[in-house]
């Protein structure tokens, strides 16, 4: 069986600053089984990524288990990747995140083999399927969707302060959520990239600000806004998050 | 005030050692269920312990338990007053249900009553109450978990009182009817909601009980409870909801919501719950002919929003407002949020309310000065637990940090020395 909260540590080790955005809840106990070496083969090149010192962080919002492949193989060339997973693991749940747990738990032995430095710097991993339902919504489903918030990563001065001048998106496109944690890191004098899948390199990137922008009731627009489905999370209509947080009491 | 000296009020903050902090918060993720342990910049889990004596304790325990009671007694007016329903700042769907489940719906003894009442220290030196968090309290797990964690760390101070998430458990169990599993209802995309439920499923489990984490929109309502999500489905023998009642008629019509006003399982909390959690309550309050001991005495004066209350600087609070959203403090507001709060509250009366501010007491940290919170659960009237949260700005909101709460130890009475 695997020890989640063990692997968690391996994932965020306490030496990393970066490490305290790490998510736990795709680590939350599970009936795991022990991690299996992943096949040499199974890393994607990552020669779109800036070197280690040029002082990038990256944000990788590709599909599932490929995000966390990405940050593995970016963990070596030595970037440190942090996992944003924010959605939960659940019997009929609308989006299977079986697929990360199992590259968060094979990877381990790819991550254990890098020792990377305290400092390196940071490559956020999230699912760019957080808001897509495998298939249509029905009663009974259980809506694990979820939203990326500009509180999930950290603030633009925070970023500075670090020496990170640059944040590379690596995604096919650049979604809703996302453009409001982007826009605010373009405010501050961070500068923007995208590498896309499939494209050679990096082109600059530009962010409008989108409908909904700073609203002082952000997630509680966003729940308000979505009219709850019938599982009770997001109704397929996409969020604007702001900076506030829905929580109740 | 020295940093090791409590506050008038009684409270006194003692420092994690730090080598042993980043340890500690691992151990608040897996052992407390804390899955939302940094909110952008802000670690939400504290570097330091809330040492209150033991006096303090026990009176901040009985003071909830006197609302607790006085807090029913407005429920059971209101329920019995349709037509005051409106003034409370309820979506009208609502006040809708609440009139077709008539008034004596919510009372039956199978309901399990949780409240959450939210303490601060003054620089009098009392304890005032900003709100009670009546219909979908949160922070179960933290109130029973940190205690027991941090304990080690503070010599001479314990947890204190029974963990409000057993004393739900066993309550939950009296009053489930059936061998069903109970329904612990929450908004499923949120993990910071998952991490409630999951605490309570914990509980049930070591109390002998199966639940099941579901939508609201998982219940179906004919001829009692029944959980429809896939692979879940049964009868329900009791429905937790950490779900706001006035959020849920903004589900679909098929979801059947307005079941979650009838009497037809056991439920915690009652959706009539929301009655109380409005804070217009107050400006009702003569009209109940309920006699009210603590609550005017705890809760600062509140009024209608009017232009002179603003000019005076009372604060603006949203009627249905939680986690400190919208309230218009000024260190945590900006003019511009103030303005515009001031305009809606001058349009929308029944959306807001004005309220007197107090002046909270910091306490001194070596970090720089902190502001508290203790919310004291009730649970069927009885005072459980200590939710501790701190802030460095005046307003305790969701970039405040979670902090664990003990009570000093009784001193060992001399031998020899008789009373």
């Amino acid at each position: 069986m695997t020890d989640y909260p063990l692997l968690f540590e391996e994932w965020a080790p306490l030496d990393s600053p970066w490490a305290v955005w790490a998510k736990p809840v795709l680590f939350w106990p599970l009936d795991g089984v022990p991690p299996r070496p992943l096949p040499p083969d199974t890393l994607p090149a990552v020669d779109w990524a800036p070197p280690v010192q040029s002082g990038a962080a990256l944000i990788i919002d590709m599909p599932g288990a490929s995000s966390v492949l990405e940050g593995l193989a970016l963990a070596l060339r030595g970037y440190r990747p942090i996992p944003v997973f924010n959605g939960c693991h659940s019997l009929g749940g609308l989006i299977d995140v079986e697929p990360i747990v199992k590259a968060l738990t094979d990877g381990i032995t790819v991550l254990r083999s890098q020792r990377l430095a305290g400092d390196a710097p940071p490559a956020f991993m999230i699912d760019s399927r957080r808001l897509e339902a495998m298939r249509k919504v029905a009663p009974g489903d259980f809506d694990n969707r979820w939203c990326l918030f500009p509180q999930d990563l950290p603030s633009a001065r925070h970023l500075l302060e670090a020496g990170i001048r640059t944040v590379v998106l690596r995604s096919q496109d650049c979604q809703n959520d996302m453009e409001h944690v982007l826009v605010r890191f373009q405010m501050a004098g961070l500068q923007l990239e995208t590498a896309i899948p499939g494209s050679v390199g990096r082109t600059p990137l530009r962010v409008s600000k989108p409908s909904g922008f700073r609203s002082a009731w952000h997630r509680l627009e966003v729940l308000l806004g979505l009219r709850r489905n019938s599982a009770g999370g997001f109704g397929g209509i996409v969020p604007e998050p702001s900076q506030s947080s829905h929580r109740y009491g | 005030m020295s940093r090791n000296e409590p506050c008038a009020a009684g409270a006194r903050l003692h420092p994690i050692p730090p080598r042993h902090f980043a340890e500690h918060r691992r151990r608040v993720i897996f052992s407390a269920f804390k899955w939302d342990p940094q909110v952008g910049d802000t670690c939400t889990v504290a570097e330091h312990v809330v040492v209150l004596r033991r006096e303090t304790a026990h009176r901040l325990h009985r003071l909830a338990e006197s609302l607790a009671d006085e807090t029913v007694m407005v429920e059971e007016a209101l329920r019995s007053r349709p037509e005051l329903h409106n003034g409370l700042g309820l979506p009208a769907p609502l006040v809708g249900a609440l009139r077709d489940a008539g008034c004596s719906v919510g009372r039956g003894r199978r309901h399990v009553r949780v409240m959450r009442f939210d303490f601060h220290p003054t620089t009098a030196g009392e304890w005032v109450v900003s709100e009670v968090n009546s219909d979908v309290p949160g922070g179960f797990a933290e109130a029973s978990i940190l205690p027991g964690l941090v304990a080690p760390f503070v010599p001479h101070a314990e947890p204190f009182g029974p963990d409000v998430g057993t004393l739900m458990a066993e309550q939950l169990c009296a009053g489930a009817v059936g061998r069903g599993a109970i329904g612990l209802v929450h908004a499923t995309s949120y993990a910071d909601d998952r991490q409630v439920m999951a605490f309570l499923a914990q509980r049930l489990r070591e109390a002998g009980r199966l639940s099941v984490l579901i939508a609201p929109d998982h219940v179906r309502w004919s001829g009692g409870a029944r959980c429809i999500a896939r692979g879940q489905e049964g009868e329900l023998a009791a429905v937790v909801r950490f779900f706001p009642a006035e959020w849920l008629h903004h589900l679909p019509r098929v979801s059947e919501w307005r079941g979650y006003f009838s009497d037809a399982v056991a439920s915690c909390n009652h959706a009539s719950a929301v009655l109380t959690q409005s804070k217009r309550v107050p400006l009702v309050w003569e009209r109940l002919g309920v006699p009210l001991v603590w609550w005017p005495q705890l809760l600062p004066e509140t009024s209608e929003p009017s232009l002179r209350r603003i000019l005076d600087g009372w604060l603006l609070k949203p009627a249905l407002g939680r986690v400190g959203q919208g309230i218009t403090v000024p260190e945590t507001t900006t003019p511009r949020e103030r303005r515009q709060a001031a305009l809606s509250a001058l349009l929308h009366r029944r959306a807001w309310v004005a309220q007197r501010r107090f002046a909270s007491c910091p306490l001194p940290a070596a970090e720089g000065d902190r502001h508290l919170c203790i919310g004291v659960f009730t649970v069927n009237g009885r005072a459980a637990g200590f939710y501790g949260r701190m802030s460095k700005r005046p307003r305790i909101d969701e970039q405040a940090q979670d902090v664990a709460v003990l009570v000093e130890r009784e001193k060992p009475s001399q031998p020899g020395v008789s009373a």
